[in-house]
């Protein structure tokens, strides 16, 4: 007999039941004669110091109750097994039409690039795209033919078109320019083919629509869709992004293409067969202990190897820190690992390969590590160690590990600060003038964690029950005292942080503070004299979103401090949110929150004033998908200031599932 | 796509679930999916940005080579190699986990790295501004502004060196640092190229020697095959769920732990290929193992899955070489039942919500733990290796759970019990949930959180007395414990007890005197026992602290209105 995968035992699939509660009995006393108390008797109301997360306060008499002989379940009060919302049976059929219009769009892509699968082996393309357009179906070419290069090196070439106009959306296409050409899909089959001029000579590029915005109106459907293509050329590698406006009409269970316009095109192409940035992580680190076993095995499969109780944590949230910890002049990497997996130290050597030694410098933590920064915090000359580490996804504390290090690399732990239940980003810099480093560490959850890894924020797009950043000053002799409200950090405290920088963002001398918040208001905290006061909506940065990621830098070399914060872009939350029936309760501030939720990084100006300008849409740099760090660098070296983007959120292990 | 709640009890809609109800329910089912193995905004690529001088940045991901799609999460900026260009260090969520980019998009373009150090200032002068004025043959450039940071971007800090792209420039004018103690302070003299540390007050900028190039290969990661199976060793300690099947004779036992030695409970199934290989490799090894101190319970499960009688899996079994008359290694058969419990276990102990796959085993210790959980087949070596490692203390045994040596920093984790309980309870178990609770409580009998579930599972089986010994044990241990008084109090009271069920109310009380629900509590019972005098004022007090507590007013109303009634009879 073959061998075949562990088999699937098929289980009886096991419903979520509400979870038991002890009824209270009510009890009819006789006191007098004439007369009966009946009085219920129950439990104790569990008032925790911090709020739990879920359940929630009770709807009904008996849930207080409850609340004292159980204790706060971990998973879905739902009597229903837990089924995603499906989009057509709760009436949102734009979810249905977009996805119709994407399949069209890539079968279209595909067909004209000789490769369409999708629509029957064999299939003669035209006869492919005649089923993909109406009849009279008109589009211009799709590649403009009047583009120049913005940016002109020897490696890398940026071609747009003369007038790149901005555009909102939804947006429907201009009819004019669509008056010289022969309705039919021959003219689309062209129109599509050009796009991928660049490919001509090689493969045919990779291709991705993203819809962001589906209107139906009488019998067409009007969609928005980001267009990027890219892939390697016969010269080295090419990239294209626009955004697409489209007219479809029904047929049957799919769409067919009316008509269609590129907007904002821009066409990248890099001149040698070598990328910019060149992998060589193998190089430095792939000898080490630890490599093959660890850095190769994900998240998911780390999920099947360490207890629950150890901390394992399904959303991967586990930092880098550089500094140089053994005082070689060579800069060391601290890789923070899941649960149950040691920290791991990589110093760097002269051939700028890594010695592992997490254990030799007594860092090699397997407690579930978050973030961690390497800063001189008593003016020593090394660089000692600031970690968030928590040990249990239950636990309601997380310490902020302090170790000093005795100028060789190797750290003795000088204390422990329980500020916490859930720390994340920690910033670091000296707010009080007064020569050492004082350390910020922001708070996400303010208390236990679900099972499913997810706190309840609320609302959800303004939430102001979450955890509670501190401020520790640093006094020297490894004491830190927690000052966040004596220097009016406590303001606007509640929100669900993930980061935060300082940074001197009106010129004046001292270090000002920034907190980007998931699910709402960033914070900007202006610091005068010590003194902290949160003008982020003064500043016009408050940037209701889903804040993850801070980054500073002068992008326009104008003298002073521009803004980068990462947010979730969400094509999907970009077209729900701009749907009449979404939230029609709510007034126009709240979709817009919703609408600005997803539409994801932001690029806040300087002024120079105490004010900023949102300069996201019109700078491109909002469509990062679901992104984390978001940073400033200058790739180049030209002198501006470039962006970098870490992206996604759960990728599964099936690698058919989208 | 749900509504979001702006409160706790805002209700959706007409029907009977709220709007937190099906906000939760979505974040449920968004953690299912994914503990399921299915994608939520997965495949993302990396993006990067290229400044063209305009309004409008370049989208260059692909081009650049940083589009890589691993669940991206943090990055770190450093001149690894420092050769005057920023090298970039990406941690990810999916393998691999780690990758470091070697600049090469610099093209020959120069820069200036300079490593600040404070004097007066911090010594990393975390918080210094930098200006860098240059120029291109006689034309001076725009400044370049930078400054220092610790912390930036996402869990991420970047190297200190202040790498400044100078782009056309050729000649460096001056470098205006301004401290973060204030002091500004400028240096020139500055080459183009150079690598310079800053000392605060020393005016002059100290070149630090170059760097050899650096040889380091190109290549991309290859991250080895995924298994499917899956092995968690269980450190922290947990108990094992009671277990019973029906023998080959269709007998029923249980497995009832035994010192010094341990079990390896494998549920297999005779249709499966792999668990054939299992069992066969643990019979031919039986008589070392065996002298290892373990014995080994298989279990099939097919009757799950369609039939077969224990004297056909006894004879498929004998086959295979098991070793029937070996003391310890037994055979028959698990139903449905025993099955779901096992399922239920492992969806406690590890962060999934996959199904159960064969083959399954449990390795349970002399004690009554869990001391490992394998999904597929497990390699003998490893067996061995996890039952050795089960002679040693549960520091020892906590240490052998972890992926590699390293320390645990933070106290020990807390009790699995809870999540055991939520599990089997929701699971409909409750026997697997008593029975994990009473091994709680006898071993930390001052948990009240445990204790007092325990409680209310006896009760809920009409255990009423236990329930009562079971919060007495707790406050003999601990005996501040509020909840638990008040617990029991309630209890007492629902038996009658008044007198008893007033001390505890009034031990409650104590420790939570603006208690709403103690009070009335307490009220009810003065009441009950024909103290309405002294119940009175009570119920006032309670329904002036709270006037949500159910019943509250109703029952002050009442009291009072019995208490003008007995007035007005004795003054009469």
């Amino acid at each position: 007999m073959s061998k075949r995968p562990p088999a699937h035992l098929p289980t009886q699939a096991t419903p979520l039941a509400a979870r038991p509660r002890t009824a209270p009995r009510r009890i009819a006393i006789g006191v007098a004669a004439t007369a009966t108390f009946a009085l219920g008797v129950w439990g104790l109301a569990m008032r925790a110091s911090s709020p739990t997360v879920v359940p929630v306060p009770p709807a009904s008499p008996l849930a207080g109750s409850a609340a004292a002989a159980d204790r706060p379940a971990q998973l879905t009060l739902d009597p229903q097994p837990a089924v995603a919302d499906q989009p057509a049976e709760q009436g949102w059929p734009s979810e249905v039409l977009a996805n119709q219009a994407k399949h069209t769009l890539e079968a279209l892509c595909a067909t004209s690039t000789q490769r369409g699968t999708e629509v029957g082996v064999g299939a003669d393309p035209q006869t492919a795209v005649a089923a993909l357009v109406t009849p009279d179906a008109k589009v211009a070419d799709l590649r403009p033919n009047n583009l120049v290069p913005v940016v002109d090196d020897r490696r890398l070439r940026v071609w747009r078109q003369p007038q790149a106009v901005q555009r909102t959306f939804p947006q429907q296409p201009t009819v004019a320019a669509l008056d010289t050409i022969q309705p039919g899909p021959a003219a689309v089959a062209r129109a599509f083919a050009s796009l991928a001029a660049p490919w001509r000579a090689g493969p045919p590029p990779q291709v991705q629509w993203k819809v962001v915005a589906v209107q139906q109106k009488a019998d067409t459907i009007a969609v928005s869709a980001y267009y990027e293509a890219w892939g390697p050329t016969a010269s080295g590698a090419a990239e294209q992004h626009a955004l697409g406006h489209f007219e479809f009409r029904q047929h049957g269970d799919h769409l067919r293409l009316a008509t269609a316009e590129l907007h904002d095109f821009e066409e990248t192409v890099r001149q040698g067969q070598a990328p910019l940035l060149a992998e060589v992580t193998h190089a430095v680190v792939g000898h080490t202990a630890g490599y093959a076993n660890e850095m190769l095995v994900g998240t998911n499969a780390w999920l099947l190897r360490t207890e629950k109780a150890a901390g394992a944590d399904v959303i991967g949230h586990q930092g880098l820190t550089v500094g140089d910890v053994d005082g070689n002049g060579l800069d060391d990497l601290y890789v923070l690992q899941p649960a149950g997996v040691p920290n791991r130290l990589y110093l760097q050597q002269a051939d700028g390969t890594v010695l592992e030694r997490s254990a030799w410098a007594g860092v090699d933590w397997l407690d579930r590590t978050r973030s961690a920064l390497l800063i001189d915090l008593d003016n020593d000359g090394d660089q000692d160690l600031v970690a968030t580490v928590a040990w249990a996804d239950t636990a309601t504390t997380r310490a902020l590990v302090v170790a000093e290090n005795d100028g060789s690399g190797r750290f003795s732990q000088r204390g422990r600060f329980l500020v916490g239940a859930d720390l994340y980003g920690l910033a670091a810099a000296d707010f009080d003038g007064d020569g050492d480093l004082d350390l910020y560490a922001c708070q996400f959850n303010p208390g236990e964690v679900t099972a499913a890894g997810f706190g309840a924020p609320l609302p959800y797009h303004d939430a102001n029950n979450g955890g509670r950043n501190t401020l520790l000053r640093n006094d020297g002799g490894w004491r830190f005292a927690d000052v966040t409200q004596a220097v009016g950090l406590d303001e606007n405290n509640r929100r669900w942080s993930y980061a935060a920088t300082w940074e001197d963002f009106d010129g004046d001398g001292d270090v000002d503070l920034h907190v980007a918040n998931d699910h709402g208001r960033d914070n900007l905290y202006l610091n005068q004299g010590g003194m902290f006061h949160d003008v982020a909506a003064a500043a016009a940065v408050d940037d209701v979103s889903a804040g993850m990621s801070s980054s500073w830098a002068d992008y326009d070399r104008d003298g002073d401090f521009d803004l980068y914060v990462g947010n979730m872009f969400s094509s999907a939350g970009r077209r729900i949110a701009s749907q009449t029936h979404f939230q029609p309760a709510a007034d126009t501030a709240v979709r817009g929150h919703y609408q600005r939720h997803a539409q994801g990084n932001s690029l806040f100006r300087n002024r120079g004033d105490r004010h900023f300008d949102d300069v996201s849409v019109a700078s491109g740099t909002t469509l990062g998908r679901w992104a984390w760090a978001s940073v400033f660098t200058d790739v180049d070296n030209d002198g501006w200031q470039d962006l970098l983007v870490a992206n996604g959120m759960f990728t599964g292990d099936d690698p058919t599932d989208l | 796509m749900s509504q979001s709640p702006t409160t706790a009890n805002q209700d959706a809609d007409a029907g009977t679930r709220t709007a937190l109800d099906i906000y939760a329910n979505a974040w449920a089912a968004l953690g299912d999916r994914v503990l399921r193995g299915q994608s939520f905004s997965g495949r993302e690529r990396n993006c990067a940005f290229l400044n063209t001088k305009s309004d409008r940045f370049a989208t260059v991901s692909a081009v650049v080579g940083f589009d890589a799609a691993d669940d991206g999460r943090s990055i770190a900026l450093t001149d690894w190699d420092q050769d005057g260009d920023v090298d970039i260090w990406v941690g990810n969520r999916s393998a691999p986990r780690l990758r470091l980019y070697r600049n090469d998009a610099a093209d020959g373009r120069p820069s200036l790295s300079l490593d600040l150090q404070g004097t007066l200032a911090n010594r990393d002068a975390i918080g210094a501004r930098v200006t860098v004025r240059a120029r291109s043959g006689g034309e001076p450039l725009l400044p370049l502004v930078r400054s220092v940071r610790a912390g930036d971007g996402f869990l991420g800090q970047h190297g200190k060196t202040v790498v400044v792209g100078l782009g056309e420039a050729t000649a460096v004018d001056t470098v205006e640092v301004l401290w973060p103690s204030g002091a500004a302070e400028t240096f020139s003299g500055l080459a183009i190229g150079g690598r310079y540390r800053l000392i605060q007050g020393s005016g002059r900028g100290q070149l630090l020697p170059p760097r050899p190039k650096l040889a380091l290969a190109i290549s991309s990661q290859v991250e080895p095959k995924r298994s499917t199976a899956s092995r968690v060793v269980v450190g922290v300690p947990t108990p094992a769920p009671p277990l019973s099947w029906l023998d080959l004779h269709g007998q029923r036992r249980t497995w009832r732990p035994t010192p010094q030695r341990a079990t390896l409970l494998v549920l297999f199934a005779t249709w499966c290929a792999p668990c054939q290989t299992e069992l066969e490799q643990l019979a031919a090894a039986a008589a070392a193992l065996s002298t290892a101190g373990l014995g080994v319970v298989a279990l099939a499960a097919d009757e799950v899955s369609g039939g077969d009688t224990p004297a056909a899996v006894g004879a498929w079994l004998a086959a295979r070489g098991w070793p029937l008359a070996q003391p310890g290694w037994l055979a028959g058969l698990a139903d449905a039942g025993l099955v779901q419990l096992v399922e239920t276990t492992w969806r406690a102990l590890v962060r999934t919500r996959q199904p159960l796959a064969l083959p399954f085993a449990l390795l349970l210790d002399g004690s009554g733990r869990i001391a490992a959980l394998y999904q597929g087949p497990v390699a003998l070596a490893t067996l061995r290796a996890d039952l050795a490692a089960l002679n040693g203390d549960d520091s020892s045994r906590r240490a052998h759970s972890a992926a590699a040596a390293g320390t645990w920093v933070g106290a020990l984790p807390p009790s699995p019990i809870p999540t055991l309980d939520a599990e089997y309870s929701q699971a409909k178990l409750p026997q697997a949930a008593l029975h994990a609770l009473r091994w709680g409580v006898a071993r930390d009998p001052g948990d009240a959180s445990n204790c007092t579930r325990l409680a209310s599972l006896l009760a809920n089986a009409g255990d009423e007395a236990g329930a009562e010994q079971v919060l007495l044990g707790v406050l003999r241990v601990t005996p501040d414990q509020p909840q638990v008084h008040n617990n029991l109090a309630n209890r007492l009271a629902r038996r009658g007890q008044f007198d008893q069920a007033i001390v505890h109310y009034r031990k409650a009380l104590a420790q939570l005197p603006n208690n709403a629900f103690v009070i009335h509590g307490l009220a009810s019972a003065l009441a009950n026992t024909g103290q309405l005098q002294q119940a009175l004022p009570l119920l006032a007090q309670a329904v002036q602290l709270d006037p949500t507590v159910p019943g509250a007013k109703a029952d002050f109303e009442r009291a009072r209105a019995l208490v003008a009634a007995q007035q007005a009879n004795t003054g009469r």
